[in-house]
């Protein structure tokens, strides 16, 4: 077996990019680059880097697999807070329902647990053609072990082609145990999803490499394609309360339900403050300089309605809470409005951006990323910036009241 | 008790730059580090083994460099180190290394705890965990920031959830993912180091884990990478000048 990386050495013009794109130090210029194909993770980094097409990964013989068959549904994984569907699943119905036009597919959702008895109309009207519910005393407790499991066991009796789950905590640990179950490809936080018009395969694009790299991956020969997808990402359909559709009681008693689980405390609400679905965000990130700082960013939020969030800089500083944080390994939002404050702009950062309307950065460096990144953008030290306009908004709003 | 922890060697910086004029990445050096989170990850089953005695074992999946990962993790309180090495893991996806993970754990024996690092920063999918619990059927326990009780017979933990924190009691064996958050990691003494050196590394290869080929690497792998780019930018900008003008458009906009 040859390794699947190879070097067409005529197409080589030796300019090296190949070893600075390599993500895992795999490759070493000499007169050509050298791979290292024990380090080689077979990203395709290279590939797409070399200006002269000269790398190539080049895949065995593919398999005949006879493709599963499947019934022509996309599936949405719906997810329960107190009894009614969370906004994210509304999201997924709407990518769904997208996917669903371009190939003739129905859109189903799942609910599994309790829901409030007009959740299931609301998810038809959200765009579910078919609703499969299942509920079980045993799966009262929001265990992701369980609740995993069921949807398992569910997806192989129905067997959709596609089916989404929204990257919450919950859906993560869910996600990952159902693909595992299922023997089937799993691509987590998707931002992009849509339908290959040759192969009817799914294309889910995600961000790799801390967001410095977008991959689109498909899942070729398994079944159900299976893609996770953050809140806030993707966009809900308008609510039509006249769109019909029908609901299937999938009954699971005889299903065995793992017990070895014990909740014995649900402590809700420990966290107050939620960015991911405020309307204006006010970010501050190093540029803020110093923790008293964050003062000027309460401030500021007073005045314009919005909510203080942060940069990964500024959390890991100590000015700023983790569950403040925009970003990668933070929280991907969606405001009207977002104002960067001392903002670098980092791909970390601005990848969880994508849904805001408007982005005002204020930098001292105009040749941070940010500028690359926002629509309006202000050059000066946000040390200095901020009181002045706090200031000024604040004399606006003290004229208006005086009037 | 027995414990297995998993650890994965990751690049040291995700940071990466696009070169404005070849439209390509550059990232500046390529040295490795071991996942942040796989070390907490250590670090808790080092806690657990000073409250239960018994042993914990470090396993890592990669290339034969990996292997500067489990002496990180002999030198942090493992007992043991394991490197499941082999050119058809290549290109795995999470199916096929939780596939690879889950022979090794057979292979092991009897264990108790598994324990992962939430994450990796590399892929950032947080899919090997569960994964490898599912396929052992075991019970999974994800996002752990503290472990409240832990005897021979069970564990109890308190996991962060989307709206709050749970506490939750599993029995063995079980599956626990853990992160940043859950503990401090204390900087090894010349004894560990010492221990660690005096350690030898076990090494298994695909044939060791009596796997199936056709389900590893790259063609193995469900999911397969069809290309990659670089994420949008605006090509434009509109620049404010004066602190006059940025208000009156913050006004404008939340009015």
């Amino acid at each position: 077996m040859s390794f699947p990386l190879q070097l067409n050495t005529l197409d080589c013009i030796q300019c090296g990019v190949c070893e600075t794109s390599c993500p895992y130090g795999a490759i070493r210029m000499e007169t050509y680059p050298l791979i290292d194909a024990n380090a080689c993770q077979l990203c395709k980094s290279c590939v797409e880097a070399c200006p002269g097409g000269a790398l190539e990964l080049k895949m065995e013989t593919e398999k005949i697999t006879t493709k599963v068959v499947t019934s022509k549904e996309i599936w949405v994984l719906a997810e329960l807070e107190d009894g009614n569907p969370a906004a994210v699943s509304f999201e997924l119905l709407g990518a769904a329902r997208r996917l669903a036009e371009e190939a003739a597919y129905k859109v189903a959702v799942v609910v599994i647990g309790d829901p409030k008895a007009d959740s299931l109309q609301s998810l038809i009207a959200g765009g579910a053609d078919r609703v499969y519910l299942v509920t079980d005393p045993r799966l009262e407790s929001p265990l992701e072990g369980c609740h995993a499991d069921v949807l398992a066991f569910v997806a192989s009796k129905y067997r959709p082609d596609i089916l989404l789950i929204g990257a919450t905590r919950f859906g993560r640990g869910i996600s990952a145990r159902v693909a595992s179950r299922l023997h089937t490809g799993l691509t987590a936080d998707c931002t992009e999803l849509s339908m290959d018009p040759k192969t009817g395969n799914l294309l889910q694009c995600r961000p790799a490499f801390g967001g410095n790299l977008m991959a689109t991956i498909e899942t070729p020969h398994h079944r159900p394609q299976m893609a996770s997808v953050r809140p806030c990402v993707m966009r809900a359909m308008p609510m039509d309360q006249k769109r019909k559709g029908e609901v299937i009681r999938v009954d699971v008693s005889e299903v065995s339900i793992d017990n070895r689980v014990e909740l014995l405390a649900n402590h809700i609400g420990r966290s107050a403050v939620s960015i991911s679905d405020a309307p204006v965000l006010v970010a501050g990130g190093r540029g803020m300089q110093s923790g008293k700082n964050m003062e000027l960013l309460y401030e500021l939020a007073e005045l314009v309605g919005g909510t203080v969030a942060a940069s990964r800089a500024a959390v890991e500083a100590g000015w700023l809470p983790f569950e403040r944080q925009v970003g990668q390994t933070g929280q991907t939002v969606a405001p009207r409005l977002y104002i960067a404050c001392g903002i670098s702009g980092q791909i970390q950062h601005t990848a969880a951006l994508s849904g805001a309307e408007t982005i005002i950065a204020i930098n001292n460096d105009p040749e941070a990323p940010i500028f690359r990144y926002a629509h309006h953008g202000f050059v000066g030290d946000v040390a200095e910036v901020l009181p002045r306009l706090i200031r000024l908004l604040r004399s606006d709003v003290i004229s208006v009241a005086s009037v | 008790m027995r414990q297995i922890v998993f650890l994965k060697q990751v690049p040291a910086s995700t940071e990466v730059r696009l070169d404005p004029e070849t439209h390509t990445l550059v990232r500046s050096g390529s040295k490795a580090r071991t996942n942040p989170d796989d070390l907490h990850a250590l670090r808790m089953a080092v806690e657990i083994k000073e409250r239960t005695g018994g042993s914990v074992v470090a396993v890592s999946m990669g290339p034969p460099q990996a292997v500067a990962v489990l002496k990180e993790a002999l030198m942090n309180g493992a007992d043991e180190a394991i490197l499941l090495s082999d050119r058809v893991f290549a290109g795995s996806d999470t199916w096929s290394t939780g596939y690879v993970l889950s022979a090794a754990v057979r292979k092991i024996g009897a264990v108790d705890l598994l324990l992962f690092g939430k994450q990796a920063i590399d892929g950032d999918t947080a899919q090997v965990g569960p994964g490898v619990a599912a396929q052992l059927n075991m019970p999974q326990l994800t996002e752990v920031l503290q472990v409240e009780e832990v005897s021979l017979e069970s564990i109890t933990v308190l996991k962060t959830t989307d709206r709050g924190t749970q506490l939750l009691r599993a029995a063995y064996p079980c599956a626990l993912t853990v992160s940043k958050e859950a503990n401090s990691l204390p900087a090894p003494s010349l004894r560990d180091w010492e221990r660690s050196e005096a350690t030898q590394v076990t090494h298994w290869s695909a044939a060791d884990l009596d796997l199936d080929v056709s389900l590893l690497g790259l063609s193995g792998s469900p999911t397969r990478v069809v290309r990659t780019s670089v994420p949008d930018e605006r090509d434009s900008i509109v620049w404010l000048n004066t602190t006059e003008g940025l208000s009156s458009l913050l006004k404008q906009l939340i009015s």
